[in-house]
């Protein structure tokens, strides 16, 4: 497949360099102590290139979450292939699970699979007015989330005040000793 | 219903069913299809045969309660009081479409006693398919 040949390919260049400690290095850096297979150079090599992040389910791989889409590039598409049936979410249920942690876990992980809200989209037709409102709300949301509002800093209340004073003291109050003609 | 389906007899030619009714199954699925208006549990083997299923319809419940959790909690339990009689210890969840009865359901297969591996969400999304309506 693409990704092994171009793999190949950076590790025949790399080699004849004798890259052997700074990749060793980077190697100890990504890779966890307790992980069972390292290939090589293939970690290093496919840190910058891998596929997208791994799917939402499969709660129970604590160890190797970090560089799994570098070893095992299908797992990503996991929930499609394994099983014989495609699935959103997958929770394995560890044994003595209280009921109510269960189901919390449960509701998690489908809300942050976000199954409930795309299937209340797709119930019925949406048209272009209707998608756009929903993407325009949606990014609100997230904007709001991701970054509130910062208040106007006090500092620039400060300086227009003493601006103003300043101008104040500046303006020329007095009346200036001249005849008036008119008075 | 809540009890098991009788075999039809159009597998007369090649196969010979198994004659008794309760087959020893110790791993099953269990499927729940929660919709806003109803709530299907269906109980079938690992390769997917059907057992037994129950429905808040078949329980009683008319309109617009079948879609309530507490319909869903009785359907479950109904479904699953079958199977325990055919010795099912452990079992898989996959639940199936939006719906109060996700939850209720869920909670009534826990606390049924039975042995729970995996819990699955199945919910079927198109990759932009047909029209809704």
């Amino acid at each position: 497949m693409a990704a092994s040949s171009l793999s190949s390919f950076l590790s025949s260049l790399l080699l004849p360099k004798r890259p052997s400690p700074p990749l060793v290095d980077i190697l100890c850096l990504l890779s966890q102590p307790h992980l069972r297979q390292t290939p090589s150079k293939r970690a290093s090599l496919l840190a910058t290139w891998g596929p997208s992040a791994p799917p939402s389910s499969f709660s129970s791989l604590h160890n190797a979450t970090d560089i799994s889409p570098i070893l095992f590039p299908s797992l990503a598409y996991s929930s499609t292939l394994f099983f014989k049936s495609a699935y959103n979410v997958q929770i394995i249920v560890n044994d003595n699970e209280p009921e109510e942690k269960l189901l919390n876990r449960f509701r998690k992980e489908v809300l942050k699979a976000g199954v409930l809200l795309e299937a209340k989209r797709r119930r019925f037709f949406e048209n272009k007015h209707e998608k756009k409102k929903r993407k325009a709300r949606e990014a609100a949301r997230k904007n709001r989330k991701r970054r509130p509002l910062p208040k106007a800093p006090k500092d620039i209340k400060h300086l227009a005040n003493k601006e103003r004073r300043g101008d104040e003291k500046d303006d020329n109050w007095d009346v200036p000793d001249v005849d008036l003609p008119y008075c | 219903m809540a009890k098991p389906i009788p075999r039809t007899s159009s597998r007369r030619n090649g196969r010979i069913s198994s004659r008794k009714n309760a087959r020893r199954i110790p791993k099953g699925v269990i499927h729940v299809q929660a919709s806003f208006n109803n709530t299907i549990v269906t109980v079938t083997d690992v390769r997917g045969r059907v057992i037994s299923w129950s429905s808040a319809g078949t329980c009683g419940f008319k309109g617009t309660r079948r879609g309530t959790p507490f319909a869903a909690q009785t359907a479950a339990g109904n479904a699953i009081r079958t199977v325990a009689d055919q010795g099912m210890q452990r079992a898989e969840v996959m639940i199936k479409g939006p719906g109060l009865g996700r939850d209720a359901a869920l909670r009534a297969i826990r606390r049924s006693g039975i042995l729970l591996s995996f819990i699955r969400d199945v919910t079927p999304m198109p990759h932009n398919g047909c029209r809704p309506p």
